[in-house]
């Protein structure tokens, strides 16, 4: 049916829901934290995630993100604000341009900052920790292009593994492989997907174990389950997605 | 592992109450509410106005334990084009705004107060019911909690992000059970009076909250040329078990 003339729904929503569990032997798929998340796509192409992330693990770390793409995905803006420990940590919001990235942050550690940061074009990716966030990020990755790469640098809120400081600008890229393009089960149903591997995260201070990500292979990158060895072993599902509120 | 959070969801339904639209759905709003151990509360909040030019809010709202608010962030499309994007820092003694708008571009604001503020209008209509924890129940009648800052003196919250100070009214009606279809409860029953310290005066706005000392909104209505109706149509508890 269509709409009468005065509303307007150019819009499309993709709405889930991401349950983060233990791999470690004595906690094996034991619910370590959760993150609902919705997708905004308009008409032209941009997009906006909106994310509620809580990770259990003590000391617990609550996030909430909100991060906007443009039609070409690269992002022009985003708001982190994180809780430690069921304190307060950081609250900062981004702006991006072709010569420059801003961070306005107010946090319990640093406490007032504006940082600005040249860049050579615009940072191509955000990451601000969220896990819906982390598909997105695969998306530098060139389908056409050889099975192993290193992605730009990109622009993270923080380089703590959980993301547990900041926020604040920094930079790092990701060395990460397509392993294979199957069909995936998850909780949420069964899909067509893409299967990378980060092999290496450069500009981290602490290596990143290596981290399994399947997504979506239908263009939007919803990110479908993932791995992450070493000393984390944590995993994630989509349990829930639904295209309306 | 820690759980020290309570972590509810909701999700409000946008009505017009215009009689060749009665009942018709003309918007909604998701949230997610986190309540910390201390008292202290974030939520996050998205928002569609279908109403041509469409407003698409994103907001996420952070109040202390005393719910005065700590910060927010905000971001904008109205005709499903970018308009705004906002973080405001609420201090003691001064507020400050930065944000980019398609219209005004890149803005620093800084507000002076002359006491801290009770509240913050962000026009999601899940924090409109906020604003009454501020409210002197025993005392009853009109009452002025000072002066708030606005994210936009637009009804419907679709310019800026940028700060607009005006003073608040607030009235009580009563305490009434309701039934939505999240559910029945014990509510308040309160109002806006309306008020001409925006551009164009806003209609009177009766909202109903929860009498639980949470405030949630459960139902509300616009009069005069909006002729809006908003309820709460799903509400729950999603907070992890303790550990």
């Amino acid at each position: 049916m269509s709409l009468p003339n005065y509303l307007q729904r150019d819009h499309k929503i993709i709405r889930g829901r991401i349950a983060y569990t233990s791999n470690k032997p004595d906690r094996m798929g034991h619910e370590r934290g959760r993150e609902v998340f919705t997708v905004t796509v308009h008409n032209d192409g941009r997009r906006s995630l909106i994310a509620h992330a809580e990770i259990d693990d003590r000391p617990s770390v609550l996030r909430f993100e909100q991060l906007n793409l443009d039609a070409h995905w690269r992002p022009t803006d985003a708001f982190i604000r994180i809780s430690v420990g069921d304190a307060f940590r950081g609250s900062g919001w981004f702006r991006f341009t072709e010569t420059e990235a801003e961070c306005e942050t107010f946090t319990s550690v640093e406490g007032r900052i504006s940082q600005r940061w040249s860049l050579n074009g615009s940072t191509p990716m955000f990451g601000g920790h969220a896990i819906a966030n982390d598909g997105w990020c695969v998306k530098l990755f060139d389908l056409k292009g050889p099975q192993t790469q290193t992605l730009p640098r990109f622009v993270v809120s923080s380089t703590d593994h959980r993301g547990a400081t900041g926020p604040s600008i920094a930079m790092a890229s990701a060395t990460i492989s397509l392993v294979d393009r199957d069909k995936v089960t998850v909780k949420a149903g069964t899909f067509e997907a893409l299967h990378f591997r980060f092999g290496e995260v450069h500009g981290l201070p602490v290596e990143h174990p290596v981290y399994d990500v399947w997504v979506t292979a239908d263009g939007n990158y919803t990110f479908l389950k993932g791995t992450v060895g070493g000393y984390m072993m944590t995993a994630y599902e989509l349990v829930e997605l639904s295209e309306s509120l | 592992m820690q759980r020290d959070h309570k972590v509810y969801t909701g999700v409000i339904s946008y009505i017009s109450n215009k009689p060749e639209r009665k009942g018709q759905e003309r918007g909604r709003e998701m949230y997610t509410l986190v309540v910390h151990g201390d008292g202290s509360r974030t939520i996050t909040v998205h928002t569609e106005i279908d109403d041509r030019p469409s407003v698409h809010r994103d907001a996420i709202y952070a109040l202390d334990k005393d719910w005065l608010p700590l910060d927010c962030m905000m971001r904008l499309t109205v005709g499903d084009k970018f308009m705004g994007t906002g973080w405001m820092k609420f201090y003691d003694t001064y507020a400050e705004c930065e944000t980019f708008t398609a219209t005004e571009g890149r803005v620093s604001q800084k507000y002076a107060l002359k006491a801290p503020l009770k509240t913050f209008q962000n026009h999601a209509i899940a924090c409109d019911s906020w604003h009454f924890k501020h409210y002197d129940i025993s005392k009853g009648g009109i009452q002025n909690i000072g002066q708030i800052l606005l994210s936009s003196p637009d009804h419907r919250g679709a310019t800026g992000p940028l700060f607009y100070a005006i003073s608040m009214q607030l009235g009580y009606v009563g305490k009434e059970k309701v039934t939505v279809k999240a559910g029945t409860f014990d509510a308040y029953h309160f109002q806006f009076p309306g008020t001409k310290e925006l551009l164009t005066e806003h209609p009177p706005y009766e909202i109903w909250t929860t009498a639980d000392g949470e405030f949630t909104f459960l139902k509300g209505g616009v009069a005069g040329y909006m002729q809006t109706y908003y309820e709460l149509i799903e509400f729950k508890d999603i907070t992890p078990p303790k550990v």
